[in-house]
Formats: C-alpha cells, sequence, structure tokens
C-alpha cells in the first residue's frame, strides 16, 4: 500500500493525524476565564485580610479557597476525564514559561505590597494583590496560548 | 531519528484516527474516543481489539464509583509504529517535493 500511496493522500493522512491530536490538546487548554477568575479570587482574599475583621477574612478565605478548587476542578478535571494529554507535549521551556510566570506575578504583587507598606499607604495587600492579578488576568491568557502552540508543535510529526 | 516504516493495520481510516488520539494522551477514555471519531461502541470496541491484538494499545477497565470506566493508551509498541508510519507518512510528501504537508 505504500507504493501506492499518493503524496496527497499521505498529506491527507498527516493532516487527519494532526487534527486529532489537537483534539486532545484542546482538553488540556487554559480558558481564559480561568485566569480572570483566579485574579478576582486572589483580590477577594486580599481585600477581606486587608480588613483585620475575622469574620470577613474567614468568609473571604472561604471564598478563595472554594472558588479556587472549583475553577481548577472545572478546569482540570472535566478534561482530564476525557483523557489525559502526554506532559512531554510541553517540555522544559514550557515548564519554565509557567515558573517564570507565577514569579513575575509575585515579582509584581510583594514588592508593590512592601513598598506602599513602607510608605504608611493604606490596604498595601489589597493593591499588591490588585497589580498581581492585573498580571494575571492579562498574561494568564497569554502563557495558555504559548503552552497550547508548544502541545501542538510537539505533537507527532511535528520537526522538534 | 524515526526509521519510517508505513504500517498499513494504523493506515485504516478510523484506526488512524483512533492512533492518532492516543499518541497525544497517556490514556483516553472509551467514550471520548467514540465521540471524536464518531464511531458506534461496538466498531470502537473492533478496531481497539484489533489495536490490541496487534500490541498497539491497552485497554484498562476501572470503575469510578459503581460506574465501569473503559479507557485506551498506546503501548511503547504501538507508539514507535505510529511514530514510524507518520514518518513514512511525511517520507512520501517529502520525496513527491511539493508542499502538501499541512500545516
Amino acid at each position: 500500500m505504500n507504493e501506492q500511496l499518493r503524496p496527497d493522500e499521505a498529506a491527507r493522512a498527516l493532516g487527519e493525524i494532526g487534527q486529532r491530536q489537537e483534539q486532545v490538546i484542546e482538553l488540556a487548554t487554559i480558558p481564559d476565564w480561568f485566569w480572570r477568575t483566579i485574579a478576582v479570587l486572589m483580590v477577594v482574599l486580599a481585600v477581606a485580610v486587608d480588613s483585620h475583621r475575622p469574620v470577613f477574612v474567614a468568609v473571604g478565605t472561604v471564598v478563595f479557597v472554594v472558588g479556587v478548587l472549583l475553577a481548577t476542578g472545572r478546569v482540570a478535571i472535566a478534561g482530564q476525564r476525557r483523557a489525559r494529554v502526554r506532559n512531554d507535549l510541553l517540555g522544559p521551556a514550557a515548564v519554565l514559561a509557567i515558573l517564570g510566570f507565577v514569579a513575575v506575578v509575585l515579582a509584581v504583587s510583594l514588592p508593590t505590597a512592601f513598598l506602599l507598606k513602607a510608605n504608611g499607604s493604606g490596604h498595601p495587600a489589597t493593591f499588591g494583590v490588585l497589580a498581581g492579578a492585573v498580571v494575571m488576568a492579562l498574561g494568564g491568557p497569554v502563557l495558555g496560548r504559548y503552552l497550547r502552540r508548544t502541545m501542538m508543535a510537539h505533537r507527532a510529526g511535528e520537526p522538534r | 531519528v524515526t526509521k519510517p516504516k508505513f504500517d498499513e493495520l494504523i493506515h485504516a481510516p478510523t484506526r488512524l484516527s483512533i492512533v492518532a488520539l492516543l499518541a497525544a494522551s497517556d490514556w483516553a477514555e472509551f467514550k471520548f474516543i467514540r465521540d471524536s471519531v464518531e464511531l458506534s461502541d461496538s466498531a470502537l470496541s473492533k478496531q481497539l481489539t484489533t489495536l490490541d491484538e496487534a500490541g498497539y494499545v491497552e485497554i484498562r477497565k476501572s470503575f469510578v464509583g459503581k460506574r465501569p470506566r473503559t479507557s485506551a493508551r498506546l503501548t511503547l509498541v504501538g507508539r514507535a509504529a505510529f511514530e514510524q508510519h507518520v514518518a513514512a507518512l511525511q517520507e512520501i510528501v517529502a520525496k513527491a517535493g511539493a508542499s502538501l504537508r499541512p500545516t
């Protein structure tokens, strides 16, 4: 059959392979709403902590924990229930990108909070986390698209 | 470098789709494969059995609560055969010297 297979048929088969692999990769793609949700939850927690009122802190903590669990569960478990994407589709560069993103969020929020506190501004934690949340809401989708591109590039048949 | 080797068993249209799905996964649930490649339960079972008999896939049956769940994964042999098959397809396209390969 190999001898009889025309180049256009081979190309079509490669296209089919690419599309099927893309279907699996889509399951692992993090939706944009996830980043915005986590960003809002971070701010809710910071506002609660900054209020210094035990009831608000307790409620804010519960909202944060439950919200993060629900959002993460919906993204991670919903996809993984159907198929688990191979880890090696990401590769070390993508892992570094994820760690780098976390570092950038912290690098924005922590110095902002400390600076505000040093200047005696009110609600330093809230504004510090708000700065980090903005980075997360805007940068998360960019990271998500980068991770998707990386997985697509590492599909079978793609040049490494 | 993967040595190109055309695989007739994999190249059958529905099996190519199934194996391609599995190649991107550690494992995939039966329902996901069935819905993705638009096969009936029995047709998918038949194709998976063929691949299983060739040693290309491993079928796992488990329970989530009281619900039975069937999932499948490519074996190392299956993954190697798929990669060789993809290399063979690429070779055919490359030999034609045309930019036929889809992006």
